[in-house]
């Protein structure tokens, strides 16, 4: 049984392998933060007191990795700064997730002192077209989110009292798995001129960078670089940073293996047109 | 020959009427943009309502076309029909730990950290999680595989795929100063500038086609029949 | 065919056996969550090993298509279900449809606001929603879907418009003030870039040189605009800001050139397209860079899960 060097059963182990020992043994790597993540932490940095963020935390658990650490980085920044943080999300699959993480970061002993329904609130899962819901919370956010995720009223919640609709907003953050931050966007953003900022997966990122460049989100945070950038300003190092060393090694490898294969693949060529050659 | 007035009259409920619908729905929903007066704020809030409340309910079908995919695989014995069991034992297990609610059933209020959490934990996050992290050893081995420079573009997509990747980790950092620097201006420049044109191309496409829509020449939501 | 099928089960018999051993050395170590009195924390190690064995079941693909696989997947696709399906009822039906107009009914403590009866009208078009399945009634399920699709698409039109087109087409066409030196090099790389496009198309050492040229040049801008020192000239860094507005907007330009599909790409066209299949290039080589890195994040991830959380290595 001939088996070449690309065959998948040599690259699987080999790849399994790279992120085994890079996890076992790091080294810690110095990271420079980049200028679009930077952008967010510094508008969330200068929020006064007290203002009004809402994280749509828009992802299944498929897509955890990359988005579970920038969620929590956020969500500590935010309550740090005591802001008033509204979360949501418009992925039914991500709903539990979302109130974990809430709840996890609630619980820090830094943020006990923080009250659901004052400080922070989870608004849980609005089905239905997401410009329609966008354009309700446009118009009337209490009534959109008649009771949060653990069925509390939330015309009553203290978190409320000046924060009727998207208007009152001060910052939007979608964090986002999927195509979520082009209706918020267009519907949230735009529509109704709240200042807002996109993390997302890294596959989504490049589709991003357009709507920074036109300046329609004031910041980005794509992938585990990026959630990793937002811990090192945090100066919390956590999975985001953990992970870098492992992705170093493994972009190294994949770059590595695909230069070996072409310098194979054209010296491959230049034999085959030599033989032609001396044939012809 | 003439057309009995029973189908003409059917024709006209059947379709006619529901594309008339469209057209007045679609220049409502257009034209309420330009409105200023406070009455436009209520109606479209009223109106958005409306939609969430029928799409949250149309999404049952969803769920019914995969229930009735699965047990028609069971009925028939179609080959591989015990995996939909399995299908049918996930379903059981998160629905009816939810709607049993923690002995508080489904017309109460959904309990925190019940059994429903518990295994939602236990199984829905980590089958997720690593459902697509397989694509992490296939890109790998595709790259390996397929990726040759042949000719001049393919050439340039090689490159920048390498500043790019080395760009973003900090590895490359600590290789050269240059790389981020170059990974960010490929992001910022051209980049932005190829993916902005397609956007601007998709747009007008999307634009183009709600106004099919809207005028009946696209017809394909309303289903299959006369 | 036999021994193919006999490999398999010992390859899957000794990887079960390898994940009760290694499962059985972790509670004798220590290792998973165990109670103050010594009985294993039942709930915590569940968690833990059907992970695991979720992980293992789904990484068992990279061998080959097996039942243990498909099994996985299907019981997946069934939780999927199940936690929309207990997401819908407790975070729209619940408290937007039962509580507000059933619940009364069974409460005499509540009753049905006025106000709220109107929601019956949406209630009932989703209703009619549902009897797309039916071969006879499916008409009926017409008149709410145009209400739904008419309205949406009106409704998407103008911030369609507004936010993806009009502020891409501003944020492309923006002038950014630019030092007269800034200008006359444009000037001179507009006409090396004509030359090599009048050039390429006829062959010959003319094409070569200009070619090498172009490609050169364009490697020194990406050096000298990446350098890490540039930021500290602030002269230079402004000239290159307003150099990459114009790159940008003959990027847009010349791939917008390349999707006209219905006139023939030769002449002028011809080389601008090509210039926008350039950048299509490296559009395409910047998202397989950063899609590796978002499928690597992933794998890092449940690494991190079995070495961590299961293993208790890290």
């Amino acid at each position: 049984m001939q088996v070449r060097w690309t065959d998948p059963r040599l690259v699987f182990p080999l790849v399994a392998a790279a992120i085994v020992f890079a996890l076992l043994f790091p080294v810690r790597q110095p990271i420079k933060p980049q200028q679009a993540v930077v952008q967010v932490y510094d508008y969330i940095e200068r929020l006064p007191k007290g203002s009004a963020v809402m994280l749509a935390v828009d992802y299944d658990p498929q897509a955890k990795a990359e988005l579970v650490p920038m969620t929590t980085a956020v969500l500590r920044h935010c309550l740090r700064k005591d802001l008033r943080v509204i979360g949501m999300t418009f992925w039914p699959q991500g709903t539990a997730l979302g109130q974990s993480i809430f709840t996890a970061v609630a619980q820090e002993p830094q943020f006990r002192h923080k009250k659901a329904g004052s400080d922070y609130v989870y608004l849980g899962y609005k089905p239905g077209d997401m410009a329609q819901v966008i354009t309700n919370m446009g118009e009337n956010l209490p009534n959109t989110f008649r009771q949060d995720y653990q069925n509390r009223p939330t015309t009553a919640m203290p978190i409320f009292q000046d924060v009727k609709s998207l208007k009152d907003v001060d910052y939007l953050l979608d964090l986002a798995a999927g195509n979520t931050p082009e209706t918020w966007v267009q519907f949230g953003g735009d529509k109704y001129s709240v200042p807002m900022a996109v993390g997302c997966t890294a596959v989504m990122g490049p589709d991003m960078y357009v709507r920074l460049t036109a300046r329609q989100i004031n910041g980005l945070i794509a992938g585990l670089r990026g959630a990793a950038d937002y811990e090192v300003l945090l100066d919390r190092p956590e999975l985001g940073v953990a992970g870098m060393f492992a992705q170093s090694i493994i972009h190294v490898m994949i770059i590595v293996l695909v230069v070996v294969g072409n310098v194979a693949f054209l010296a491959t060529r230049r034999r085959r047109a030599r033989e032609g050659e001396r044939h012809g | 020959m003439r057309v009995p007035p029973g189908q003409t009259a059917m024709r006209a409920i059947k379709l006619t009427i529901p594309l008339l619908l469209a057209l007045l729905f679609g220049l409502f929903g257009f034209g309420i943009h330009y409105v200023p007066h406070p009455w436009a704020s209520d109606t479209k809030e009223f109106i958005s309502l409306w939609v969430r409340v029928i799409g949250g309910i149309a999404w049952i079908l969803g769920a019914y076309g995969l229930i009735h995919l699965h047990t028609g695989r069971i009925q028939k014995k179609q080959s591989g029909w015990g995996y939909s069991v399995f299908f049918f034992i996930g379903l059981a297990l998160m629905a009816g730990t939810a709607f049993y609610n923690d002995a508080r059933w489904f017309w109460n209020a959904q309990a925190q950290g019940g059994v429903y959490n518990y295994l939602n934990n236990a199984l829905f996050v980590s089958t997720g999680a690593t459902m697509f992290s397989l694509l992490g050893f296939f890109i790998p081995s595709a790259a390996v595989r397929t990726f040759r420079a042949r000719s001049f573009e393919a050439t340039l997509l090689l490159i920048t795929a390498a500043v790019v990747m080395l760009g973003m980790v900090p590895l490359g950092q600590m290789v050269s100063g240059y790389l981020p620097g170059a990974a960010e201006w490929i992001m910022l420049v051209p980049n932005t500038a190829a993916k902005r044109a397609i956007m601007l191309g998709v747009s007008l496409g999307v634009i183009a086609t709600s106004l099919r829509l809207i005028f009946g020449l696209e017809r394909s939501y309303l289903g299959g029949g006369e | 065919m036999a021994n193919e099928s006999r490999t398999d089960l010992v390859i899957a018999a000794v990887c079960a056996a390898v994940l009760v051993a290694a499962n059985a050395l972790l509670f004798a170590v220590g290792t998973l969550p165990v109670r103050q009195d010594g009985i294993p924390d039942w709930p915590q190690t569940l968690v833990v090993i059907a992970g695991v064995v979720m992980t293992a079941a789904i990484f068992s693909f990279l061998y080959k298509d097996n039942p243990f696989f498909r099994a996985a997947e299907n019981l997946f696709v069934g939780l999927g279900l199940g936690v929309t399906l207990t997401v819908e009822w407790y975070n729209f039906l619940k408290p937007d449809v039962y509580d507000v107009l059933i619940a009364p009914a069974f409460d005499p403590a509540v009753s049905v606001q006025r106000s709220d009866l109107i929601l019956l009208i949406p209630v009932g078009l989703g209703l009619m929603a549902l009897l797309r399945v039916s071969r006879s009634y499916g008409w009926v399920s017409r008149y709410p879907m145009a209400f739904l699709v008419g309205y949406s698409a009106g409704f998407s039109i103008q911030p369609a418009i507004h936010s993806n087109i009009l502020k891409h087409v501003q944020a492309t066409v923006v002038a950014t003030p630019m030092h007269w030196g800034a200008w006359v090099a444009v000037g001179l790389a507009a006409l090396l870039l004509a030359a090599t496009a009048y050039f390429a198309s006829r062959g010959g050492w003319p094409a070569l040189v200009l070619k090498t040229v172009s490609l050169s040049l364009a490697g020194c801008y990406v050096l000298v605009r990446a350098a890490p020192w540039l930021p500290g000239v602030p002269v230079l860094a402004q000239a290159f800001k307003g150099l990459d507005a114009i790159i940008l907007m003959l990027g847009v330009f010349s791939v917008l050139c390349y999707f006209i599909f219905s006139l023939e790409h030769k002449g002028a066209l011809g080389a601008v397209s090509r210039l926008g299949i350039v950048f299509l290039m490296v559009s395409f080589g910047a998202s397989f860079g950063y899609t590796v890195m978002a499928r690597e994040s992933l794998l890092i991830d449940r690494f991190q899960f079995l070495l961590g959380d299961w293993l208790h290595l890290l």
